[in-house]
């Protein structure tokens, strides 16, 4: 029925687009109201009211109830409430009057209540953090409103009718039908699946066939909220916002496609072996104690509280806790995770790929010369620039800013004012150069086009001296290069511009007019590195982070900027080379390059598919349109706030402040995270093996019970609580300095390895019980004439029900490190509290009249320095296995 | 120590708690064997075999390059 709702609105919403696709231009404006000055402010307001904000109801945020009933959705609550239901009904509904009990549903309903309200609590909380940080983000888009011209406004406030600006790295912000456009180029991959960049136009391309609804890819004058334009520029009437647009009709089936990571897939199958592994062992353990003791009632109920023990309840909880915890810490330093398991992406990450621009360095960039083709000052150059950066309405980047910035800051403003633009040649990056068309007030045409050194040199025929034109010859194209090379290794970002007089009289121009060009001259950089840069670098190398350079930018100036930040270059690889590569060969020189220059978007993601492939995780930091492709591509994609559009979407985390540093703290929070997961995991799932050992052993060679049902919940209710502490533990130092990537085959090393030690005393314990200390107090054995064998299983029960509770707290701190606890690596305070908390509570129920109630007795003073002596053997025994183990496998945890 | 009548609960008790220390204290030559380019398995059954001589020899032997 959903489904069906769905595709109802889904066909209704393209109808009406195709509709819209069909008419001319006037037509669509005079159908919303607006005209191409843009819809007034106060019609806008008045719109915005009627239609809501422009944004679709999955980005909203989820409400807490639906959180709530989240957090108990999970298949370990699932058993325990079946588990309970059990207890219910053998202990409430099958029991004789008057010896009905409530105390294990009680028990196992507070185990669920538990571990499902903190992880509410930690979802509920990081939610809010990551909401509050997410509005800091600023998503914007450039409308036109009457009265008010062209300005950015949220995203948000976007309404129909509205007339907005598209650029190259801009999000489309709603459904949009083209009023004007220039070689507008549209990645609608989120949509159609399409790979390639689209065209679009102002007016329907494909032959009208009014009786067929056509599809997405047929509408070439329709533009769709979600997709990006790749290159070109376009002004277009909003026809459609938030959940009536196309994309807020798909969303529901969109969202929730993402790949799980290796880390999901981790936890998941995990938890589907623990459940495997509980599943097994009831049924063993009701049989055992079936044949061995008769009583079949109480076998069950023992087969359920061992299930009840086996279940890791709280790993879920410890899961989500962790990677909240690490979210909101993250949010503290203003950086907004986008995606919870990022965090732990990111401690896994051994190789981060950077841009230059931006992001390496200052996203400043200053104009610090202007040259003619022999390296003297000429301000011609300096204004032909200002001309082709000033009138390009495409994305205005660092440099154009750079160029209009200082012409603006030394009274040069008014250049542009005898010129009026004709036509403009938009930037792309293969051609990576661009180009506008002029026309001055006497008439006189002019084509300006500024861009890369090489492709500039390719388009030019002729060089400019003074006032003299001379053809270009090998001799001034050397000239040239070497001027450039030479500028490059001051630190110089170089762009050559060129400029034709013979301009055909048309009004429409493309690519090839780039031809027969004039060079005029060289405009340099200086694209400083943040401050930042070096300390962050090398903090990144001490925790084992190698950091490559990934740019669109030169080989000899990217390779200054190394230099400045103290990254030592071994091999500088360039896009050109890539090209002629197979995936072999390039993974052969990945490992060995730091610099990658002159790289195309494409080539960026497909270094980072290489890196991925050869077992690295990797991070990539970017925020420019052409970063997007391997922002998508690597682990953890990282951007700043100042990025385009598209390079903050495609981003998994966002830094909100220029300092670099907290990608230290990014990477530490990951480790500490993954650490404190992994622990948990490892120590639930060696606990659950040693446990099979002492219930098969007890259940086999006992006459009774070692514990009774009852107790087995309480020792597992107490357990659960001292674990709640965990996500707040510390890391040892040396744990941290090392990447941390999943590693399914360490839990089952680690289970065979260090699970049976707890098992071997509790064996002990049986013995020590059985044997020494119950005759002592009963006056003689088990079974002995004279020896109430009631009360020698009770005495018994407790014994184990202390030293097991006792063992499996202190396993908290044996697992934590491979150092010696308490003396050499303490844990954090808040799980020192829980498990001393623990380990007290459940040592003194023996002595109340709740344990009296319990089936339990207080121990003799006898059986302290028995149990001392146990858990000094346990934690010398435990010592010896994890360093046995941390130089057999490399590390503990 | 008071066995009583209970043999079988002693025997399977003291033979469970004897082959599950030995399994896991022979680990020990196995690791220092392993440490000096041997192979972990075979040490390993070597040393539930027979493990005190497994401890001496772990220590006794050469490192073996690689």
């Amino acid at each position: 029925m959903k489904n069906k709702n769905t595709n109802d609105a889904v066909a209704n919403i393209m109808d009406n687009l195709a509709q819209y696709s069909r008419w001319d231009v006037q037509s669509v404006l005079k159908r919303f109201n607006s005209s191409e000055e843009g819809l007034d402010e106060f019609e806008a307001g008045l719109r915005l009211e009627v239609y809501g904000p422009n944004q679709i109801s999955t980005e909203r945020p989820t409400p807490w109830i639906v959180q709530l009933v989240k957090a108990f959705v999970n298949p370990f609550s699932a058993i325990l409430f079946f588990l309970a239901g059990i207890s219910f009904i053998i202990d409430v509904l099958l029991a004789a009057p008057g010896e009905q009990s409530w105390r294990s549903v009680i028990v196992i309903g507070s185990i669920v209540l538990i571990s499902g309200t903190l992880r509410f609590i930690q979802e509920f909380r990081s939610g809010k953090e990551a909401e509050k940080l997410k509005d800091l983000v600023h998503t914007t888009a450039s409308v036109v409103r009457a009265g008010a011209g062209k300005h950015e406004i949220l995203m948000t406030e976007l309404v129909p009718g509205d007339i907005i600006h598209l650029a190259a790295g801009d999000m489309i912000p709603a459904d949009v039908r083209i009023v004007s456009s220039k070689d507008l180029f549209v990645g609608q991959s989120s949509l159609t699946g399409e790979s390639e960049p689209v065209e679009k136009y102002d007016s329907l391309k494909r032959k009208a066939d009014s009786e067929k609804t056509p599809g997405l890819s047929e509408l070439d004058d329709i533009c769709f909220m979600g997709t990006t334009v790749v290159s070109g520029s376009a002004v277009a009437v909003v026809l459609a916002t938030g959940n009536d647009t196309y994309f807020g009709a798909m969303a529901k089936t969109l969202t929730g496609k993402r790949e799980l990571t290796s880390f999901d897939k981790g936890v998941n199958s995990v938890s589907w072996v623990l459940i495997r592994f509980m599943l097994l062992m009831v049924p063993v353990v009701f049989l055992v104690n079936g044949i061995t003791k008769g009583d079949w009632i109480e076998a069950l109920l023992f087969g359920i509280s061992i299930a009840v023990g086996l279940t890791p309840e709280m790993l879920p909880m410890i899961v989500t806790t962790n990677l909240a915890k690490g979210a909101v810490r993250m949010a503290k330093r203003k950086t907004v995770v986008k995606r919870l398991n990022a965090i732990q992406n990111f401690g896994a990450m051994d190789v981060l790929c950077t841009d230059k621009t931006g992001t390496l360095t200052e996203d400043k960039v200053i104009l610090e010369c202007y040259l003619d083709i022999h390296g003297n000052e000429d301000i011609r150059v300096w204004r032909h620039a200002y001309l082709n950066s000033y009138f390009q309405t495409g994305l205005k980047n660092l440099i154009d800013m750079a160029i209009i910035n200082r012409a603006e800051k030394e009274g040069y403003e008014n250049w542009d004012n005898a010129y009026k633009k004709v036509d403009e040649i938009p930037f792309d990056f293969n051609r990576r150069r661009m180009s506008v068309v002029l026309e001055d007030d006497k008439g006189k045409r002019q084509l300006v086009t500024k861009g890369a050194v090489e492709e500039m040199l390719s388009v030019c025929s002729f060089a400019e001296y003074g006032n003299e034109v001379v053809p270009m010859s090998d001799e001034i194209r050397k000239e040239a290069l070497e001027l450039a090379d030479r500028l490059s290794a001051d630190g110089l970002r170089v762009l050559a511009v060129a400029q034709k007089n013979e301009v055909p009289s048309e009004s429409i121009f493309c690519v090839e007019d780039e031809s027969n060009m004039v060079l005029m001259g060289y405009m340099g950089f200086l694209d400083p590195p943040k401050e930042s840069s070096a300390a962050a670098i090398r903090a990144l190398k001490d925790y084992g982070v190698t950091v490559k350079i990934l740019t669109g930018d030169n080989e000899t100036v990217t390779k200054k900027i190394c230099n400045e930040v103290g990254l030592p270059v071994d091999n500088i690889l360039l896009g050109n080379r890539i090209d002629g590569m197979t995936d072999e060969q390039l993974a052969l020189e990945t490992d060995r390059t730091t610099i990658f220059a002159k790289l195309s978007p494409m080539q960026k993601a497909r270094i980072i598919r290489v890196l991925k492939d050869k077992g690295h995780t990797v991070g990539f930091m970017g925020d420019g349109i052409n970063d997007a492709p391997a922002l998508r591509e690597a682990d953890v994609g990282i951007s700043v706030d100042t990025a385009v559009d598209i390079a903050k979407e495609s981003a998994d985390i966002i830094l909100l402040e220029k300092d670099l540093m907290v990608l230290e703290e990014g990477v530490i929070e990951g480790r500490k995270t993954y650490g404190n997961i992994i622990k948990y995991i490892k120590m639930t799932a060696s606990s659950n093996f040693g446990n099979m050992f002492s219930v098969l052993a007890a259940s086999a060679f006992l006459p009774f019970l070692p514990m009774l049902p009852i107790q087995i919940l309480m020792l597992s209710l107490i357990y659960n609580i001292s674990c709640i502490s965990m996500p707040w533990d510390n890391m040892d130092a040396d744990y941290l300095k090392i990447p941390r990537k999943w590693d399914a085959s360490s839990i089952g090393k680690f289970m065979i390895w260090l699970g049976p030690t707890s098992s071997v005393f509790d064996i002990t314990t049986y013995i020590l019980m059985f044997f020494v200390i119950c005759p002592a107090v009963f006056g003689g054995a088990y079974g002995a004439p004279g020896v109430n064998g009631a009360l020698f299983m009770s005495l018994f029960n407790t014994g184990w029900f202390v030293e097991s509770l006792w063992s499996q707290t202190l396993v908290i701190h044996m697992i934590r490190t491979p150092k010696i606890p308490f003396i050499r690596s303490r844990a954090s305070l808040p799980v020192l509290l829980t498990t001393t908390a623990g380990i007290a509570v459940g040592t003194l129920i023996p002595f109340t009249p709740f344990g009296y109630t319990m089936g339990m007795q207080p121990l003799p003073p006898a059986y302290f320095p028995w149990l001392l002596v146990t858990i000094l053997l346990y934690m010398a025994l435990a010592t010896l296995l994890k360093t046995l183990y941390a130089k057999r496998y490399g590390s503990l945890l | 120590m008071v066995i009583g009548d209970n043999v079988y609960t002693a025997a399977g008790l003291f033979i469970t708690l004897g082959l599950m220390v030995l399994g896991l204290i022979a680990a020990w030559p196995a690791v220092n064997a392993f440490k000096k380019g041997r192979n972990f398995a075979k040490w390993y059954v070597f040393s539930v075999l027979l493990f005190p001589a497994a401890l001496i020899a772990s220590f006794a032997i050469k490192p073996r390059l690689k």
